[in-house]
């Protein structure tokens, strides 16, 4: 199996519909059986758009976005890689041209984007860098893809972005931590976001649901 | 003392004849300094006529010159720290020049000034402006500052000790380097109630370009007379706990409140006030539309209205906070009551000081302790009232947020010249160590939005323009221009009626633990919770009672140190049997119990107590050095003893001491055989010891706003920025991440450790510490000393109904064993 050149260690393979995911603390999910690597909420250029702004965000942030894509690739070498929404921030800007060659190096490789509301480029843009669009939701069953979570299950079990959950965490001494997880209900799931500048939702988990921790280099089952 | 006095002065002596007022001495001496072109530092209390004593000058000098002309052009600025005080100088200055006969116009600016009044005062300036720190940097922000306060001859800082130590305080000095520039023979007053660092608070006033020789320090010859009343309960609990007794004294209070014209009664925090004005009105409906309550919490207009009110003279009493500490007089006033303790000397006096403030008069003050323990802190303040000890108002150091703000705001409106702008800035004392490093960071920050050349070229926001640093995107300008008006605040929730009244606002942690019909009780009514909508939560009224008060954050000051040696000394008294303060003879039953089952200690001493209960195993401390300090020192004590022998406790501590408590026996004998306390490796040892980073994550927000990394928005003023959305808290995760050297990031942790856990201080105690002789006991139950501990530490784990049955269960025992031994 594939799972074997991963850090196995560090994923937490949880069984949905009877495949088995990998959850991975690099926040992605990896569906070993199909090759498919799974990731949410980039929001590449959001640190550029931000400085053009005269907010001073860290340039390098944009940097590492690059770099942990490619532990990522390279972990789990996918044939096909689905991104659920709000891959760019918002307006162009270089780092659309850094995410070209990026995705230039990977070409034999499908990349699908399910559309998110901050996907505002031009749709000859994203067809230049070789995606394939999905207006709303993409299929591949037991599982439907999405940007927002979906309120019903009839198009297969929903995995989906946008919300950018986390929990909190409380420690000793009144102390609180808040951790981004993977959140999965009875109807769907919700992937933490990707981008290493992007905030959190603090979510309020059902009983029914299952949470997984994203911790420096492991995932656990809350 | 003078042979003649000049036209000016036979103006100010025939309008003080007029008005059958007799200068004081200090008043006389400011004209005298003022007249031969001084600056200096004015130490008066509030309500001494201290606005007269520089303004009369001002005027005397206006009318010496021989060409009494009234040119358009600002003369005078005048800096208050509340905006609600601006009006009020502002109509006292007015009047006096009215009388005076002078054409001057004076006017106001503050964050409440209408854009046409404003406009008005920049194509007509008035001669003299009074205004507040913030509406000053906004001045600095407008195109042709430089003409505008180019004419000022003389900027005086009204509280300056209300600044002094603050940002606000730090933003001062800032204007008054650039003016100084502007007109070369600026004078700076400042006011100042007496700090512990007078000396200090005239250095920073003035910073390093005004020589001694210009500048004089004038201290008010008033003798204020206060009188000190402790409200001491008839049963003395031997094992107190906090909050529980004030309320059984409500009768006294009651008593008090009906005995005078009208009594402003001070509580620590909001949720007490709250409660205190509930609790009141239960025992006393008769008070009922007589009294209201006024904290900072509560809407801007009830808060006027409590203010107009007590000028008025209808209330018989207000239940507030700090926030009714500062301002003009309220002449009605004549008996201030303070429930809990002060925790500071300074602040007591400026609270008692409300209370008969025309000279002569004698300012009466009634302290109401909450637990027994806090009758020790009443004769403690009254020792060092007697001793005229107060406290310093440390200023701050380096504070790089408020730097890279001012550096912007001069880019907007003129744009700068970095060496001009560097030269001015380290003559004032908050940067005089600005190194040439930290400056060119700071130029790369607000050009390049970093230290790294990497991808900069995107980076918007001052350019360089043939050497002159300049904002050119109007709406870059625009975000700055609202932030600098903002104060910063906790994130808090709106409160209004469904009907659109607004009450005030709540944290918003405090409204998610809020279930839709929930009952909480908050300016003094019932109200139901609906839901929150648009971060506004909507209420309606009950009849449901039973509600709870909401908590806000930040609430509780911590016991300064003079107010900390002082109850060391009192102590002492107490163990030697030397007491002669009522409060202390009201204790003796206690002291006797502390000394039989445990012991006193005096001030060479540190008394540790070891005790098993229930609960596991407890070692108490009492250092008597503040929370604060406790904090970090039980931080440290538990990483010690866990070397020893690995261990986790729970952490509880009041002003007086703290407790380690474990379900395993705690080494206690090893570890102080180890030394302790020893001063070796101290300062890596609390590093370790406390999570330091999530306090600076916390303190990071302020920075974040100051410096303008987030925008913080502004009521009613919507900007539309949905893609720049962003947290303090991500900028500080990227910065931890990617640019850890980052100035701003760093002085987080600075200001952690400087300001939030009174590094000096602690220093200062654990040196103490080091030189004692410990004495450690082994009582057989909780002492009077400890229960008040354990007690805080259970009501923080428990609800509150259940905790306060238990309790009482729990004193009861220790009473029943306290009377058997």
């Amino acid at each position: 199996m594939q799972i074997q050149s991963l850090p196995t260690a560090a994923g937490y393979i949880h069984e949905v519909c009877g495949e088995l995911l990998t959850l991975l603390p690099q926040k992605a999910i990896y569906w070993a059986a199909k090759k498919i690597l799974i990731i949410s909420d980039l929001h590449l250029g959001k640190a550029t758009h931000f400085r053009k702004h005269g907010l001073p965000v860290p340039s390098e942030v944009a940097n590492y976005n690059f770099l942990d894509l490619d532990a990522l690739m390279l972990a789990t070498q996918p044939k096909e890689v689905i991104l659920l929404g709000d891959l760019f921030h918002s307006k162009i800007n270089s780092e659309w041209e850094a995410f070209r060659q990026w995705r230039c190096q990977h070409e034999g490789i499908a990349f699908h984007l399910v559309m998110g509301n901050h996907d505002i480029l031009k749709k000859q843009t994203y067809h230049d860098c070789q995606l394939t669009m999905h207006a709303h939701t993409y299929q591949i069953l037991p599982f439907v893809f999405s940007h927002e979570p979906l309120n019903d299950a009839t198009l297969g079990y929903n995995l989906a972005g946008h919300i950018h959950p986390s929990v909190k965490v409380m420690g000793k001494g009144r102390q609180s931590i808040k951790l981004s997880c993977f959140h999965f209900t009875p109807l769907g799931a919700v992937l933490p976001a990707f981008g290493n500048f992007t905030g959190t939702c603090i979510i309020k988990p059902e009983k029914t649901d299952d949470v997984f921790l994203i911790l420096e280099n492991s995932v656990v089952k809350m | 003392m003078k042979p003649t006095s000049s036209k000016g002065e036979q103006a100010v002596i025939n309008w003080y004849k007029q008005k059958k007022w007799k200068p004081f001495a200090f008043q006389n001496e400011v004209m005298q300094a003022y007249l031969l072109g001084k600056s200096g530092l004015l130490n008066a209390p509030t309500g001494s006529g201290k606005t007269y004593a520089l303004w009369l000058p001002i005027l005397a000098e206006f009318l010496n010159k021989n060409k009494v002309s009234t040119k358009s052009e600002l003369q005078i600025l005048w800096i208050t720290p509340l905006r609600a005080l601006a009006h009020d100088i502002q109509l006292a200055m007015q009047t006096a020049c009215d009388e005076m006969g002078i054409a001057w116009q004076v006017a106001c600016r503050t964050g409440d000034t209408s854009a046409s009044q404003k406009q008005k005062q920049k194509t007509k300036p008035p001669q003299a402006l009074v205004t507040t720190p913030e509406s000053l940097q906004l001045l600095l922000a407008q195109r042709g500052y430089k003409e505008y306060l180019g004419t000022v001859k003389t900027i005086v800082i009204d509280e300056w000790h209300e600044l002094l130590g603050s940002k606000r305080g730090v933003q001062v000095e800032l204007a008054i380097s650039r003016m100084k520039t502007l007109q070369p023979f600026l004078r700076v007053w400042g006011i100042s109630a007496t700090i512990g660092n007078m000396l200090q608070a005239k250095q920073v006033l003035l910073g390093s370009r005004f020589d001694e020789e210009d500048s004089v320090m004038i201290i008010a010859d008033i003798e204020k007379k206060i009188e000190i009343e402790t409200v001491i309960p008839e049963a003395i609990d031997r094992f107190p706990w906090a909050g529980h007794l004030g309320i059984s004294l409500l009768p006294q209070i009651i008593d008090i409140i009906e005995s005078g014209k009208t009594t402003l009664v001070f509580t620590n925090t909001r949720s007490q006030t709250e409660i205190w004005y509930q609790n009141i009105l239960l025992m006393a409906p008769q008070l009922a539309g007589a009294i209201a309550m006024h904290h900072g919490s509560l809407d801007i207009e009830i808060r006027s209205w409590v203010e107009q009110a007590l000028h008025e003279g209808i209330l018989k009493a207000v239940v507030c906070t700090s926030t009714l500490d500062l301002g003009v007089d309220f002449r009605p006033v004549d008996i201030v009551i303070q429930i809990g303790g002060p925790k500071g000397i300074a602040r007591f006096l400026q609270r008692a000081g409300r209370s008969g403030h025309r000279p002569g008069e004698v300012s009466k003050v009634f302290f109401v302790p909450t637990n027994t323990l806090e009758l020790v802190e009443a004769a403690a303040m009254k020792e060092a009232v007697k001793l005229k000890i107060i406290e310093s108002k440390p200023p701050l150091d380096l504070s790089l947020d408020v730097l890279v703000q001012y550096v912007v705001t001069l880019a907007i409106s003129e744009g700068f010249h970095a060496p001009e702008i560097y030269e001015e800035v380290i003559q004032t004392y908050n940067y005089r160590n600005l190194s040439a490093a930290h400056w060119e960071w700071v130029l790369r920050f607000i050009t390049l939005g970093g230290d790294s050349l990497q991808s900069y070229e995107e980076y918007k926001k001052v350019e360089i323009i043939d050497g002159l640093y300049k904002v050119q995107s109007r709406r870059v300008a625009m975000l700055h221009r609202l932030s600098i008006g903002t104060i910063i605040a906790d994130p808090a929730l709106r409160v209004k009626y469904m009907s659109g009244k607004n009450i005030g606002t709540v944290e918003e942690s405090f409204i998610t633990n809020l279930k839709p019909g929930d009952v909480f009780w908050f300016a003094g009514k019932n109200l139901e919770y609906v839901k929150v909508k648009d971060l506004t939560v909507l209420v309606k009224n009950t009849t449901k009672r039973k509600g709870i008060v909401p908590r806000w954050a930040g609430g509780r000051m911590p016991l300064s140190s003079q107010l900390s040696q002082m109850i060391r000394n009192k102590l002492s008294d107490a163990a030697n049997g030397n007491s002669k303060e009522v409060e202390l003879i009201a204790l003796s039953d206690l002291f006797e119990l502390q000394k039989k089952w445990s012991a006193i200690p005096n001030p060479n001493q540190l008394l540790i107590e070891k005790i098993v209960s229930r609960e596991g195993y407890h070692i108490f401390f009492y250092p008597f050095e503040g929370r604060l300090v406790h904090q970090v020192m039980a931080a440290m004590v538990a990483l010690r003893i866990s070397r020893i022998e690995p261990n986790t406790f729970s952490i509880a501590m009041n002003d007086y001491g703290f407790e380690l408590l474990s379900d395993k026996p705690i080494a206690i004998e090893d570890a102080l055989e180890q030394d302790l306390f020893s001063i070796i490796n101290y300062e890596a040892d609390i590093r370790a010891g406390i999570n330091q980073a999530e306090m600076a994550r916390r303190k990071f927000r302020e920075l974040a706003i100051i410096s303008g990394l987030v925008f913080q928005g502004y009521p009613g003023k919507y900007v539309s920025n949905k893609h720049l959305q962003s947290s303090s808290q991500l900028f500080f995760d990227v910065f931890e991440k990617y640019d850890n050297q980052n100035l701003l990031y760093l002085q987080s942790f600075e200001e952690v450790l400087t300001q939030q856990l009174e590094f000096a201080r602690l220093t200062e105690a654990i040196h103490r510490i080091a030189q004692q002789e410990i004495i450690l006991r082994s009582p057989p139950r909780f002492t009077p000393f400890a229960f008040p501990i354990m007690a805080d530490r259970l009501r923080e784990s428990l609800s509150t109904e259940s905790i306060e049955a238990r309790l009482e269960r729990i004193k009861m025992q220790l009473e029943k064993l306290a009377d058997k031994s």
